[in-house]
């Protein structure tokens, strides 16, 4: 073992490993960025996992059809109860109209937006390892998208962009306890700030935190941006599903869902431009 | 000329291996997840194959490993690239000087490197930005069913390059 340690091999390696070590303090330091090495090699091989993500996507799908096939004489039975449910469901006026109230303002958001400039971005890749589902899209700085810039699907808000390089970009999702959003009631207009837990991510959720006790939130209301710090307002975030007192018992907390089903989305918009972009980061974390 | 074709099928080999994980480690479509354990196939392949190959060989493959790993998560700290270029080193070193190079080392040695590589990205990741108490939940529940789970592909993976070796060396 000491002949290795006096080997030219033993250098070789010593040198490419202070290399890397200096290489990541720097991008530590400046932040925001992919390191190049990740980005170059993301840049000769983003055609290569963009053709690898269609296929992986072909393969679910194979798997989801034949999943469904098996499951098609229980899932029938099921519908069927559904059915009726969804009926007595249609007979409740006031739910249906409030819920119409709600798509039409969130399309009046949507028409007080004009500014919004949009990118259209495919996932190409995930980080398993993360429990918060972040994943990598095909879009970068030459496309102009920039830190900090917040990513939707046509449901609801997914994330922001973390970390940018020249034609990829990493995006962490609405799970993280990274992120920090200020959002509303959109029924009571109760505000309070979205933050991801690992428990709740574990079943897909996030959190409304820093309720006030005198709050009117409810289960079932919709969760909307309130435009402050990075998101523009009014996009929409998820539902309500449950309410519980945080561990101090000074203030409660609302488990949300969100309306963007993150293990499932493949395409994505970055909102690369919008009026009053570049406001007060509200993030957690690695604030920059 | 046989030797040389030999070889160059088991470079094939090879690549196909490694990409087929990256790809695996990358993907959600082809979930091998029980419940929060989401194997890193890496882990035990980078070990199976720095056991039977020399040390200059180990260096660079786990290199590119690392940045590939590096370059699907979207991770800007060369974490992956480090560790996976250090591990093959040290996978070999040990496998020479302390191990036999059988299946109860190569387990044994996935086994310490996967749970080495949770505990560090732990650290690294979650414990310095988040504090260690709200942030031991991602060891207890995901990086350490995780690393378990991650050990268990080492037993195919040293069959295949046990038996790769042995083709090599004819």
């Amino acid at each position: 073992m000491r002949f290795f340690f006096r080997s030219r091999q033993f250098k070789i390696i010593l040198a490419v490993l202070i290399g890397l070590i200096v290489l990541s303090v720097v991008c530590i330091w400046i932040g925001g960025r992919i390191s190049p090495h990740s980005d170059i090699l993301g840049t000769v091989t983003a055609p290569f996992r963009a053709v690898s993500a269609k296929i992986s996507n072909g393969v679910s799908d194979i798997v989801n059809s034949f999943k469904n096939g098996n499951e098609a004489m229980i899932e029938n039975t099921e519908l069927e109860a559904e059915i009726s449910e969804l009926r007595k469901d249609l007979a409740d006026y006031e739910k249906v109209k409030s819920e119409n109230e709600f798509y039409k303002n969130y399309l009046e958001i949507k028409d007080k937006n004009p500014d919004f400039k949009f990118e259209p971005s495919t996932i190409i890749s995930r980080d398993t390892k993360d429990p918060y589902k972040s994943f990598v899209i095909n879009k970068g700085s030459v496309n102009s998208v920039k830190e900090y810039d917040p990513v939707i699907t046509d449901a609801g808000l997914v994330g922001y962009v973390t970390q940018v390089g020249l034609t990829t970009s990493k995006v962490t999702t609405i799970l993280s306890p990274d992120i920090q959003i200020g959002a509303l009631d959109n029924r009571t207009n109760d505000s309070g700030v979205v933050s991801g837990a690992l428990d709740a991510a574990k079943d897909g959720k996030t959190k409304l935190i820093n309720l006030s006790r005198s709050c009117n939130v409810a289960v079932g209301d919709y969760i909307v941006t309130s435009g402050e710090g990075i998101f523009p307002e009014g996009l929409l975030i998820g539902v309500i599903q449950s309410i519980g007192n945080d561990e101090y018992n000074t203030s409660i907390f609302a488990a949300v869902k969100p309306f963007a089903k993150i293990d499932e989305i493949r395409e994505v918009m970055v909102i690369t431009e919008f009026e009053g972009q570049g406001g007060i980061n509200v993030l957690g974390g690695e604030q920059k | 000329m046989m030797a040389k074709k030999g070889h160059f099928w088991i470079f094939l080999v090879n690549i196909a291996v490694f990409l087929l994980c990256i790809a695996l480690s990358g993907t959600v479509a082809m979930d091998l997840s029980i419940k929060n354990a989401t194997p890193l196939i890496l882990l035990p392949l980078i070990t199976a194959f720095s056991v039977f190959y020399p040390l200059g060989t180990n260096a660079v493959v786990g290199l590119l490993t690392g940045a590939a790993l590096d370059s699907i998560s979207g991770n800007s700290y060369c974490f992956n690239t480090i560790f996976f270029m250090l591990a093959g080193v040290v996978i070999y070193l040990i496998a020479n000087n302390l191990f036999n190079k059988n299946l109860w080392a190569v387990t044994v040695m996935s086994g310490i490197i996967s749970v080495s590589y949770y505990f560090i990205y732990w650290i690294v990741f979650n414990a310095f930005g988040r504090g260690i108490g709200n942030s031991l939940i991602y060891i207890l529940e995901y990086g350490l069913p995780s690393a378990v789970y991650s050990t268990v592909f080492a037993i195919p993976l040293y069959y295949l390059y046990r038996h790769i070796n042995k083709v090599r060396n004819k």
